[in-house]
């Protein structure tokens, strides 16, 4: 018997059967030995009983595109963020050789 | 010697059998793992039989979760596997790189780390909608945006040109947690549509086939009537030109006065 996803993939790739009428597909399938479950499931077109009959996955989210934010694209906060970005000048300034010193 | 791992990105094309290239299926086939983000359940176990190793990313999406979220775990989950050794391939249906995010992005940061990544084309949504509703993009030329990504944006469209305008069932979702968006979200879409086209104008609404016995959905709306009609997270819409080209007569001077100076 065959198998109803390979079916599938036959038809898709077959030219005699990706557009055939209806009794030309039913042919096929008799030939092929397929149930009259599956005949029935795939002559019906329907994702749903296709979906029942061979046992997939009927709730399938098919979205693998979200716009970005141009120009404001958000960053993940992290746990700990240090927001000081300031330290007042003048009270130290660093020597040539790197050591802290007093301003005079 | 460890083997370097590597990353293709392979499309599957949109209609189950029809559209897979000899290439795409044979990186499938070849891959020490194939990660999917397909269309169709159906599909998913299409695919399960090419390689023993298929494992699918479904699970990573949830409603109520931002996609932004699923789309880096994706990522991540596809790098950690190039920097264990191996070679993946990331199967996604329609073509990989048009309207796909992961992807793109999966295969820059793999390369970025010195890995060898690439993407291998496949026939796309957009494909099918030009045979199915014998659209030429050359004959008016033909604009594409994501919907939700048209609304956020002031855009400056031409009705003179087609356009297509992708993921209407979630058209205007800022969260980008949503499966679909209601007929209010469409009703401004169609809002900003109507600066530049009138409510009477007939568009389309799109499904590509997805199995092989299925036909293209291709519904008819007037432009004023989109937000009662029926849309998916699979569906697109097509606008067709609703004004006819308009000849620049300067520049087609200054074309003519260029030719006379050839030919002298």
């Amino acid at each position: 018997m065959a198998d109803v996803i390979d079916f599938l993939e036959r038809m898709g790739q077959d030219a005699a059967l990706r557009h055939a009428p209806e009794a030309v597909l039913e042919q096929a399938m008799r030939d092929a030995q397929m149930s009259p479950r599956a005949r029935a499931a795939l002559m019906s077109g329907t994702r749903a009983a296709i979906q029942a009959v061979v046992g997939a996955e009927n709730s399938v989210c098919c979205m693998i595109y979200a716009p970005e934010q141009e120009g404001e694209e958000k960053t993940r906060p992290a746990d700990n963020v240090c927001c000081l970005i300031y330290a007042p000048e003048g009270e130290e300034q660093e020597s040539a050789g790197g050591e802290r010193q007093k301003a005079a | 010697m460890e083997r370097r791992g590597s990353l293709v990105c392979v499309g599957v094309g949109m209609t189950l059998g029809s559209h897979i290239t000899p290439l795409a299926r044979s990186y499938i086939e070849k891959a020490d793992v194939v990660f999917t983000a397909l269309s169709d359940g159906i599909i998913e176990l299409w695919l399960a039989k090419m390689n023993p190793n298929v494992r699918s990313f479904q699970s990573l999406y949830k409603e109520g979760k931002s996609r932004a979220d699923t789309y880096r775990e994706m990522i991540d989950t596809l790098l950690s596997e190039v920097r264990a050794g191996k070679r993946v391939c990331g199967a996604f249906y329609g073509h990989p790189g048009v309207f796909a995010l992961p992807p793109h992005k999966a295969i820059a940061k793999a390369r970025e780390e010195g890995y060898q990544a690439h993407m291998e084309p496949g026939v796309s949504a957009e494909d099918c909608l030009y045979a199915d509703l014998g659209i030429d993009p050359g004959r008016y030329g033909c604009q594409h945006y994501e919907a939700s990504q048209f609304m956020f944006y002031r855009r400056r469209i031409d009705p003179s040109a087609y356009l297509v305008l992708w993921q209407i069932g979630v058209a205007g979702d800022q969260s980008f947690a949503r499966f679909s968006t209601n007929s209010r979200y469409r009703q401004v879409l169609v809002d900003i549509l109507a600066r530049d086209y009138d409510l009477s104008h007939e568009v389309i609404i799109y499904r590509a086939a997805t199995l092989p016995m299925q036909k293209p959905l291709m519904e008819r709306h007037p432009l004023g009537k989109l937000p009662d009609a029926q849309a998916d997270m699979h569906s697109t819409l097509v606008i067709p030109p609703a004004r006819p080209l308009e000849p620049d007569m300067q520049i087609r001077e200054r074309l003519s006065a260029l030719d006379g100076a050839v030919d002298r």
